[in-house]
């Protein structure tokens, strides 16, 4: 007796959890509409878990009307769809009145923003297509990730697959593929894996760059024909410094690279028989990289300045000058920029040797004994 | 001072003068206020009210010839050895020297392998305090200069100097 009187005054919170407070008061039991008014208050503090309570207990009959229900629901979801995609007339033949009336007010709601109701449906929809749509997306993936190997050298995880159609799907997009790997590098490393992988991020950028590299070199095959010494599968160009004043000048005023931010200017002893100059440069209004290597020999180290391209240029070249000694020639104002003027030798080179005295301070050798 | 330095005889008279113008001059070490590297920032911070180097007579000046002291706050590079040697030279009798921080007193860090670094600044000025540390507190460069203003006391700048 008690719990069926329980069930009541819970069915009855419920009901009014969800506006529905007329049946509450429409109850003739004066006991029991008291205490299910009091279980009201004490619901209304945390109706979901309230609702989570108590409709594990609902009778199966209800049960059995809710899965209706949400079947009811499911096909007007589908309709809906139908119909933002354009069919209509799947939901004008729907006979249940109901239904359709139903549907058609679920059109108008979904109209309003159709992109959120599809995400928010598609997700309902029947278990078997979802199937279905995972495997061939996984499918995708799989194929794109061959590929990408493939592109990197490593042709025998494509070789080892089993699955002839995977297979035969993989050479397919490997063969067009090739035709512009980075291009194919860039769309894929963008579309595979949405979730933030470091490494995919740095793989990314290394795609990016590459493009870039390449499309520099295309453009320059113009006016620079040969300008550029290395292959573009590497992440810097290697320029030649005979014409490297001119050819800095088109990499600022060329629109479609627009360089016009020498971020850093350095050099390095490469060890034998070259010194290198080092440019990093970034476009603000494409907002991309790339990095130039000048090589010259350590015997007539000449670089032309660019320090008229870039302003900035004039005390990172200063630098480079003082500490390895490459002359960059056009360069209205050359002079040691840390060490004293008349200081001997280019401290960052590997064969430098300290000076004796300076000014009549003797410069003591290595201290001995001292480790 | 020219006038009368070194030329006395050792008598109570000499003795007096001697003492009080030792005195006067330990409780007013006025420094040179330059700093090489980041010893300097300890400098400012022993300078600045929390220590407050005046307390015990230590003002900062701008000038050479204003200034008693020189500390040597910092790696001295070879460029700038020269220039700190023209400083020292410009700088009025009696003059005394600080050497704070291990580059100043030996090269510190840059004591083996820094080519361009002098290694202490002793090689082009005669020091008379060295302070350890890199960089040394406030505290110990502060003990520095007590040190000083007691060697300063000891001197007896009048009396005429025994061959």
């Amino acid at each position: 007796m008690t719990s069926e009187r329980d069930k009541l005054i819970s069915e009855l919170v419920l009901k009014a959890l969800d506006g529905d407070l007329d049946s509450l008061n429409a109850v003739e039991d004066r006991v029991l509409r008291a205490k299910a008014k009091a279980a009201l208050v004490k619901a209304k503090k945390d109706p979901k878990a309230y609702k989570a309570q108590f409709s594990a207990v609902e009778s199966s009959t209800e049960k059995s009307g809710q899965k209706e229900l949400t079947e009811a629901e499911k096909k007007i979801s589908e309709l809906v769809l139908k119909a933002l995609d354009g069919d209509l007339d799947s939901l004008n033949a729907v006979e249940d009145r109901v239904l359709r009336s139903k549907a058609k007010a679920a059109l108008m709601k979904a109209k309003k923003d159709p992109e959120a109701y599809k995400a928010q449906f598609l997700a309902v929809e029947s278990s078997t297509e979802k199937l279905g749509q995972k495997k061939l997306t996984e499918s995708e993936k799989k194929i794109s990730e061959l590929v990408l190997k493939a592109l990197d050298g490593d042709l025998d995880s494509l070789n080892a697959v089993e699955d002839r159609v995977l297979r035969s799907k993989a050479k397919a997009a490997l063969v067009k593929a090739k035709k512009d790997p980075s291009g194919y590098k860039a769309q894929f490393l963008t579309s595979a894996n949405t979730d933030l992988n470091p490494i995919i991020e740095a793989k990314k950028t290394v795609a990016k760059i590459e493009t870039l590299n390449s499309k520099i070199k295309k453009l320059s095959m113009i006016s620079f024909p040969g300008i550029i010494l290395n292959d573009d599968d590497e992440l810097f160009l290697q320029v030649s410094p005979v014409n490297w004043y001119s050819f800095a000048g088109w990499l600022k005023s060329e629109p479609s690279l627009a360089f016009d931010s020498l971020q850093c200017q350095t050099g390095f002893d490469v060890g034998d028989e070259h010194l290198e100059a080092r440019y990093n440069l970034h476009s603000m209004s494409h907002d991309h990289y790339t990095e130039i290597r000048i090589r010259v020999s350590r015997k007539e180290p000449c670089i032309p300045s660019v320090e008229k391209v870039w302003r900035i240029a004039d005390w990172f070249e200063r630098e480079t000058y003082d500490m390895l000694g490459i002359d960059f020639s056009g360069h209205r104002d050359l002079r040691r920029i840390l060490l004293p003027e008349d200081w001997e030798g280019w401290p960052l080179r590997k064969d430098y040797k300290v000076q004796e005295t300076y000014h009549g301070i003797v410069i003591p050798k290595m201290k001995e004994g001292w480790e | 001072m020219g006038l009368l330095e070194n030329k006395f005889n050792d008598n109570i008279i000499v003795e007096k003068l001697d003492k009080l113008l030792s005195w006067s001059r330990s409780t007013s070490p006025w420094f040179f206020q330059f700093g090489t590297a980041c010893c300097a920032i300890e400098m400012m911070a022993a300078a600045a009210s929390r220590h407050d180097l005046m307390r015990i007579g230590m003002i900062p000046r701008s000038s050479p010839r204003q200034a008693d002291v020189m500390i040597v706050a910092g790696t001295v590079t070879m460029k700038m050895a020269i220039r700190v040697k023209k400083l020292y030279e410009q700088m009025a009798d009696p003059k005394y020297v600080v050497a704070m921080g291990s580059c100043a007193t030996s090269g510190g860090p840059y004591w083996q392998h820094g080519y361009h670094v002098l290694k202490g600044v002793d090689i082009v000025i005669p020091v008379d305090i060295y302070v350890p540390g890199c960089p040394p507190r406030p505290e110990a460069l502060i003990e520095g200069l007590l040190k000083l203003q007691e060697q300063i006391l000891q001197e007896r700048p009048l009396t005429r100097k025994m061959a």
